[in-house]
């Protein structure tokens, strides 16, 4: 943890605690709601860059001014996991987050108009992409969710470089965080794994499929353990 | 003596439908649309704004006077605001320009039959 610059997920598997309020809130838009004071003073872990965490620290001091606790309210984002699904494995090359958001939009202009459009183009994103398993994490305002939901089903084909696949997406979760997201995301892989042990029909796909599945929870109970040392470690500051 | 030859009655939840009374501005000297192409302007105004999902509400042109422009449309209640919308953000009628007037709106189609913007009171 000694990198320089601020890694999202290594930061939630060492602090779970300390991530709680200011990681989601940093990873949220960097707004934090001042109603409730920060119960200690918050300071940086270590690999957390300082120009992230500038905005939370004037947060969370204690002087901060009533009349701006009471004005600022944070933006509240609804995260939607979706897998894209293709019989063309050449599919799979063009996934890329311009060309999945590019699909989406049209999508929903189609299904929702110009109105539909300008609703979800707020803070619409393509949060994280995984071409090889085809995960895809879409973020948008939690008022137009619905609307970016009921479209995803009319997203048929991806187009890139002129060529156009036929695909389809499947949503596989809606959160309020990314935090949530990943959970579910990791919960989902582990009974996908499971399913598969129960299909196998020979012994050698049985036990490539058991060593992966051993290997998916040996590295959680690593970096669980990790935590409690690193939580150790923070928690005197 | 006789009983009463009317009943009052209460509409206590909504109404299913909502009635518009509504006149399409022209310039002079254009195409004027008939009946079913003042239908499919709307239905186009509709899928302009709200797509699909939009173009797809029921909306139904109950009475269209061609001389005068004038319309009464009757939608379900949950798309009034989807086609007043639309209806305000329609802005072209084969390549020229036209507005939509909503003159009177009501859940009750008979409180179209009079208008009291356009009484002449001496």
């Amino acid at each position: 943890m000694t990198s320089g610059h601020f890694h999202p997920q290594r930061f939630w598997l060492r602090h779970p605690r300390a991530a709680r309020g200011s990681a989601r809130a940093a990873m949220e838009g960097g707004r934090v709601a001042l109603s409730s004071p920060c119960p200690r003073p918050c300071t940086p872990p270590i690999g957390y860059s300082a120009r992230r965490h500038l905005p939370i620290s004037r947060a969370c001091r204690p002087s901060a001014p009533r009349a701006a606790a009471t004005a600022m309210v944070r933006f509240k984002n609804r995260y939607v996991l979706c897998e894209v699904i293709s019989e063309d494995p050449r599919c799979r090359q063009c996934i890329e987050d311009r060309v999945l958001g590019l699909a989406v939009r049209d999508a929903i202009t189609r299904v929702h108009g110009d109105y539909g459009l300008a609703c979800c183009s707020i803070s619409f994103t393509v949060k994280y992409l995984n071409a090889y398993t085809g995960t895809v994490l879409l973020r948008c305002r939690k008022d137009s969710y619905r609307l970016l939901c009921s479209a995803l089903p009319f997203v048929r084909h991806l187009e890139s470089r002129g060529q156009r696949y036929p695909c389809s997406l499947n949503t596989l979760h809606v959160g309020g965080t990314i935090r949530t997201c990943q959970k579910f995301l990791i919960q989902y892989n582990r009974t996908q794994l499971l399913r598969l042990l129960q299909n196998c029909t020979n012994e050698e796909e049985r036990q490539c499929i058991q060593k992966s599945l051993l290997s998916c929870s040996l590295t959680e109970e690593q970096s669980e353990s990790g935590d409690e040392e690193d939580d150790d470690g923070t928690e005197t500051d | 003596m006789a009983a009463a030859a009317f009943e009052r009655r209460v509409l206590q939840s909504a109404a299913e439908h909502h009635y518009l009374r509504v006149r399409l501005e022209l310039p002079d000297g254009g195409a004027r649309p008939n009946a079913a192409q003042f239908k499919q302007l709307v239905v186009t105004a509709l899928r302009e704004l709200h797509g699909e999902v939009g173009a797809a509400l029921p909306v139904d042109v109950l009475t269209y006077e061609e001389k005068t422009l004038s319309a009464i449309l009757r939608v379900i209640s949950s798309g009034l605001v989807k086609l007043w919308s639309a209806l305000t953000l329609l802005g072209f009628y084969q390549n020229r320009r036209c507005a939509f007037r909503v003159l009177q709106t009501s859940p009750f189609l008979l409180a179209l039959s009079g208008n009291s913007r356009e009484l002449v009171l001496d």
